[in-house]
């Protein structure tokens, strides 16, 4: 089920949200464990059979280094779950590469990707070491650990939600109206980043994939709104995940803050995602020594948590140079350019921008030979025009979004929201301007969705 | 109470969310969109598909799904300065469908079918060609490339002779709300055809205008889903007409030119009973001997009370609802003028259609 669908609006949230606040605090761990799995099981039925498995292992293992914590019980946990992912994601990666390599035709398996597996193998994986570290204890209740993996608002697309962010929560939280009136605003803004940012945006982006009459500035038009529709889909399903759980009582981590301000691959992913760069820097970086190394070992490091930050995204080679490519960055940023970056906040955000847009043309390009075309057609290779009247057709119907989007993309509104809330009459303002926004904007969402607009799921290869 | 005063913002999002909630449940489901014309989704059985099917009737039953689908279609014009909602177009109260980018492989596989047609039964007959520019041709900002798409069409259909009536037409000969044309000011364009055809044109003098309504929403208005005014449908009549018989030929009745028990769905099925794959019509007026067979989409519903004039027989035939199989047995092209009369709606989108 996604977030951003009638059904998930309009039937399961409202049911979920008032029979949790219905029943008694002892079952309320119990109706989101029930509604986690019965909203994992809506679209794909079959793969709630993994789910089940992933918690029983979870669990066992969880009780098991929590009694012994021995190396290579932790290495077995690790292996299974790692194989688990392996498996289902990454099969037929190998399988391919493998063919390739040797000339061989080993038939693919073609196996569906379970839903957000990569982001509860990722929670499940944290908790098993966690546990091993003596960070935290096992969990005993089953249907507790249960509600940490299948937990509906983070499920499909994060935060990375580790169990120690949320271990005393499990036990107890806080629940108040103004913890949901807050969580439901926060939702609904991410609901609104979600369907009348992101999905425009991707329908601008599909507009110019199927486009006959293409040009360079068309080109930099896709890489721009692939840039920011990827930013307004993530953290908008961050925000209705991080909204979700303030309403159920639990603070999930932030995972966005404003990327695109950033002025240094560095900076950028302390800003972009942060509960994965937090899970790799956590999990791998540190235990392969981080900084505290040799110069090379320091580089190899950075290299192998980026080729694996790309590996996560998704089972193709166009993921993994992605994440090569920040490794470079952050290498070059780390030994040399970091020094100059301070110097001109708008050259370094320029620097930033380009590299960031480049980036995210070779996330979305339909494997290597895609990005080589993607970027061939950034640069006018092959004789392509500068601009077309296509072009400039889909430009004037997507410049308001453009400009939009690009002002949402910063912290501006909440700002001036800010600022105004510091005055009392821009308080007053700002207490009745609010609602009437947001009720505005679900009724807009609503009408997107009732229309069946576009609205893609960009997280089925995560 | 100051709680109350601080929370009545949530308190009135809450509201609007569990109305809508509450809302799905007891309004009743309806079985067909007017606005749409379409069947909508009905609840489904249970089975392993029953969450995606759910949703699709949820987005199909939604209550006040109009209303919804008008904010939709308004926030994409008016707040996000779209160009187009779902393809569909408005300017001065014109709407219309995007039709973009030219399709080559459309129009390859609307001549090689009708080549195919020729050679099996048009080889003793004189055949004619002509192009409706779809309404987007005059006023569209993106529009296909109708000069190639036209020339492809003569290419691919060497043995017709080519009538060009795009000179003919202009925005205003179409409604409003809908794709097809006003019977009522054709005239020219018909006349064009009938020169081409090599018959006598007609005057507008031995027809009279009639009104049949004012409450025509044609199809672009339940798809645009903007309140645009509704069209006026007026036709045409003369006793000439009036003595003709019309008849389906799949059902073998006698119907009409003015079918109003067709229009109660969509007000063009007014003309000649609507989506109908063969239908004669005989002209006891008519030159004896003298036969018009029109290979024709729905645009030849009001067509054709124009070119019955001087023709014993007109036939109209519509291939999207017959087999080429059938063709042979039911229709007699032998010395007959054969007009092939298609839109660019459907030259450039028919590999559904004919195969």
């Amino acid at each position: 089920m996604l977030f951003s669908s009638l059904t998930f609006l309009y039937v399961f949230l409202p049911l979920v949200i008032i029979l949790y606040f219905v029943v008694p605090k002892g079952w309320k761990n119990s109706i989101l464990l029930l509604f986690s799995l019965l909203f994992y099981a809506w679209g794909e039925p079959k793969m709630i059979l993994l789910m089940v498995a992933v918690i029983l292992c979870g669990y066992i293992f969880g009780l098991l280094l929590g009694k012994f914590p021995k190396k290579w019980l932790i290495a077995l946990s690790v292996a299974i779950f790692l194989g688990i992912l392996g498996f289902f994601k990454y099969c037929d990666f190998f399988i391919d590469n493998f063919n390739a390599v040797t000339g061989l035709s080993i038939p693919l398996l073609r196996i569906a990707l379970p839903l957000g597996i990569s982001f509860y193998t990722f929670q499940v994986l944290s908790y098993e070491i966690d546990v091993y570290r003596g960070s935290v204890p096992a969990q005993k209740n089953i249907i507790d650990f249960a509600m940490f993996v299948a937990l509906f608002p983070q499920l499909v697309a994060g935060p990375i939600v580790r169990y120690s962010d949320i271990a005393s929560q499990m036990k107890e939280r806080e629940h108040s109206m103004e913890r949901v009136s807050a969580g439901l605003k926060r939702f609904i803004y991410g609901l609104g980043k979600k369907v009348l940012i992101s999905n425009a945006l991707g329908a601008f982006v599909n507009a110019f994939r199927a486009s006959t009459d293409s040009s360079v500035l068309f080109y930099w038009l896709y890489a721009a709104a692939f840039t920011l529709q990827i930013y307004f889909d993530f953290s908008g399903y961050s925000d209705m995940a991080i909204g979700l759980g303030k309403v159920f009582g639990f603070d999930f981590p932030e995972n966005f803050d404003y990327p695109y301000l950033s002025k240094s691959a560095t900076e950028f992913w302390r800003r972009w995602h942060k509960t994965l760069g937090g899970w790799f820097r956590d999990y791998v970086y540190i235990p392969l020594g981080g900084n505290r190394v040799k110069p090379l070992r320091h580089v190899l490091n950075i290299a192998v948590v980026w080729f694996l930050t790309g590996f996560w995204h998704g089972a193709d080679w166009t993921f993994i140079l992605w994440g090569l490519l920040f490794a470079v960055l952050l290498i070059v940023e780390k030994f040399w350019l970091g020094k100059y970056l301070n110097k001109s906040k708008v050259l370094s955000h320029i620097y930033l921008m380009f590299f960031v847009v480049m980036s995210f043309v070779l996330f979305n390009a339909e494997g290597v030979s895609g990005a080589i075309a993607d970027f061939a057609g950034l640069f006018g290779a092959g004789g392509l025009p500068a601009c077309s009247a296509e072009t400039l057709y889909y430009l004037r119907s997507y410049l308001v979004l453009f400009l939009v989007s690009i002002v949402a993309a910063t912290p501006l509104a909440k700002n001036l929201a800010k600022k105004a809330n510091g005055t009392k009459v821009g308080h007053a303002i700002c207490a009745v301007a609010e609602p009437i926004l947001l009720i505005a904007m679900l009724l807009s969402v609503t009408a997107y969705l009732v229309d069946g607009s576009f609205n893609p799921f960009l997280y089925f290869r995560f | 109470m100051k709680k109350f005063v601080k929370n009545i913002g949530i308190f009135a999002i809450i509201l609007v969310w569990l109305l809508l909630s509450v809302a799905i449940w007891i309004v009743p489901d309806k079985a067909y969109s007017d606005a749409e014309r379409r069947n909508l989704a009905k609840f489904p059985n249970f089975s392993t598909e029953f969450g995606d099917d759910f949703d699709g009737y949820l987005q199909d039953q939604f209550p006040l799904r109009e209303k919804f689908r008008s904010l939709k279609a308004m926030s994409e014009y008016y707040l996000w300065g779209k160009k187009d909602n779902n393809g569909i177009f408005v300017k001065d109260g014109y709407a219309a469908k995007l039709v973009y980018p030219y399709s080559q492989a459309d129009t390859d596989n609307f001549t090689g079918y009708f080549s195919r047609i020729y050679q099996n039964h048009l080889q003793n007959s004189n055949v004619y060609l002509s192009v409706i520019p779809d309404k987007g041709y005059f006023y569209a900002d993106m529009k296909m490339d109708y000069e190639q798409a036209v020339s492809d069409l003569r290419a691919g259909m060497p043995f017709a002779t080519y009538i060009d009536i795009f000179p003919t037409l202009t925005r205003e000969n179409y409604y409003r709300t809908d794709t097809h044309w006003k019977q009522e000011t054709i005239i020219d364009t018909a006349n064009t055809l009938r020169k081409g055809l090599g018959v006598k044109t007609v005057s507008q003098a031995d027809y009279s205008v009639k009104l049949y309504t004012e409450e025509f929403s044609g199809v672009y208005l339940g798809q645009s889903a903007l309140p645009l005014k509704k069209d006026t449908i007026w036709y045409i009549e003369s006793d000439m007409l009036k003595n003709c018989t019309v008849k389906d030929v799949a059902t073998d009745k006698i119907v009409s030119f003015w079918t109003p028990e067709a229009a109660d769905k969509d007000g063009y099925n007014f003309f000649l009973g609507g989506s109908l794959p063969l239908i004669e019509i005989t002209n006891p007026a008519g030159e004896e001997g003298k036969e018009l067979v029109l290979f024709r989409d729905s645009f030849s519903s009001s067509l054709g009370a124009w070119m019955v004039d001087g023709y014993s027989k007109v036939t109209l035939v519509d291939m999207r609802y017959m087999s080429a199989q059938m063709l042979g047995g039911l229709v007699d092209f032998d010395g007959a003028d054969v007009l092939f009369i298609y839109s660019t709606l459907l030259t450039n989108q028919n590999r559904g259609l004919f195969k």
